[in-house]
């Protein structure tokens, strides 16, 4: 018998299996991350996250790289923190742009309630209880 | 084939696997502790805290969650380092998207509350001017009223001031008319009294305190009797002209006689001699209302009855003339 070459090509065979079985490629990873990144950038993660964005872009560039050295795990896990890192780039530009926007509007009501206050005649007969311009109720 | 051949190394490897087996069981009930895994934990219970979270990033808490149970299991069940800090990552990152979804849900809610705020301050500040338009309107329309109520009643005043200096002015004109009518009254019987004394002066009338006085001697009588003597007939002429004339006028015829005869006698003769007299009137067309007659006797005597030229004068016949009134002064 020859046990040592049979040895070897079971290992070399089985090392092959492993790696085709273990190790998928990192190709639907990497395009998982990059859909992601591009839809922050439109949602204004570039303007609202930008750290966030820097994040998923750099991640998704080194999960390249591993692929592009045939380091498909490493290569699919960075590109799954890429698609983490865009994910949350893109919400939290939607939450920032949205707060920006409470600033705004609150500003905008303010400064309508000084000018319809002031443009509103005071009527001496009308109790002070009818002022309809209360304080908002602070969101809980 | 290749379980054959892979028999002999078998057992060495299975001794193998279950020493490991051993251990990892051992570290099952006492796993120590993963800083990664540990965090992790912390940010997905925080998001999972949050009510926002389970309200409005329920899809992102979920993803959040399933990553930490794959850590949780890759750590648990295979101490793999590496894995477990990947999916840590991942958990902690999805527990963060989730946080940020709920952020801007709640973000988005506030903006829309605000604008509705806004809408509604906007629509009662209309309402508010839209009502006191409609005051200032009213005020207006009723300051309006107050006018044109006052300028009525200006007008009206102003009609009744000139209806009352027409009223004035018309009786003004009534007044001198009345004062020209009376002063036209009052020349016209100047006139006709002087025009009366003219006429009477051709009668040789006097005028006496009681008014003109015509006076017919005892010649124009028949001597002892009542009957006019034909010469007595222009005197009775002349005096029905005058009558005539002046129609407001009366005449009081009145008898006398001398001291001679009896007091009846004379009285009887002064009365139809009077009487003669109005009947001559009357002949001539004086209507008998404008006719009084008296018979005094030998009573107011206007000479001495002691000789013959004083009777004479005593017998006699006055006509007294009234006033513009029909009035004699009584004697």
């Amino acid at each position: 018998m020859k046990p040592t070459i049979s040895m070897l090509a079971a290992v070399v065979s089985a090392a092959a299996l492993g790696a085709c079985s273990s190790t998928p490629p990192a190709e639907p990873a990497l395009a998982a991350g990059a859909a992601s990144l591009e839809a922050a950038r439109s949602a204004g993660a570039p303007e609202y996250a930008a750290s966030e964005l820097n994040n998923a872009r750099s991640k998704l560039e080194q999960a390249r790289a591993l692929a592009q050295a045939g380091k498909q795990g490493e290569a699919t896990r960075m590109a799954e923190r890429a698609d983490a890192d865009a994910q949350l780039a893109r919400a939290r530009a939607g939450s920032e742009r949205s707060l920006k926007a409470v600033t705004e509007v609150e500003a905008g009501l303010r400064s309508l309630r000084d000018e319809l206050n002031r443009s509103t005649p005071v009527n001496p007969g009308a109790a002070p209880s009818a002022s309809p311009l209360q304080a908002p109720r602070a969101p809980q | 084939m290749r379980n054959t051949q892979r028999s002999i190394p078998t057992l060495a490897r299975l001794s193998a696997a279950l020493s490991c087996a051993a251990v990892l069981s051992a570290c099952q009930t006492t796993p120590p502790e993963n800083a990664d895994l540990a965090q992790a934990r912390a940010s997905v219970q925080q998001a999972a805290n949050s009510p926002g979270v389970a309200r409005s990033a329920a899809v992102e808490l979920d993803r959040a969650q399933q990553a930490l149970r794959r850590a949780e299991t890759a750590w648990a069940d295979k101490r793999d380092n590496e894995e477990t800090r990947h999916l840590s990552y991942l958990a902690q990152r999805r527990a963060e998207t989730a946080q940020a979804v709920a952020a801007q849900a709640q973000a988005d809610t506030r903006v829309q509350q605000a604008s509705a705020e806004g809408e509604r301050a906007r629509l009662e500040a209309r309402t508010r001017e839209a009502d006191a338009a409609t005051r200032t309107a009213q005020v207006a329309q009723s300051q309006a009223q107050q006018s044109r109520s006052q300028a009525q009643e200006a007008q009206t005043q102003a009609q009744q001031a000139q209806s009352r200096a027409q009223a004035a002015q018309n009786q003004a004109q009534q007044s001198q008319q009345v004062a020209e009518a009376t002063r036209q009254q009052l020349q016209t019987q100047q006139e006709l009294a002087a025009a009366l004394e003219r006429d009477l002066q051709a009668l040789q009338a006097k005028q006496t305190q009681r008014g003109m006085v015509v006076t017919l001697g005892d010649v124009l009588f028949t001597t002892g009797q009542a009957i006019l003597q034909p010469g007595a007939q222009r005197s009775v002429q002349q005096l029905a002209q005058v009558l005539q004339q002046y129609p407001e006028r009366r005449v009081l015829i009145e008898g006398f006689t001398d001291s001679q005869g009896s007091d009846q006698l004379n009285l009887d003769l002064s009365q139809r001699r009077a009487e003669a007299f109005r009947q001559a009137l009357l002949n001539r067309g004086v209507p008998n209302e404008r006719i009084d007659v008296r018979a005094h006797g030998e009573g107011f005597p206007v000479a001495d009855n002691g000789n013959a030229a004083g009777r004479q004068q005593n017998r006699r016949v006055e006509i007294l003339f009234s006033d513009g009134q029909g009035r004699f002064i009584e004697r």
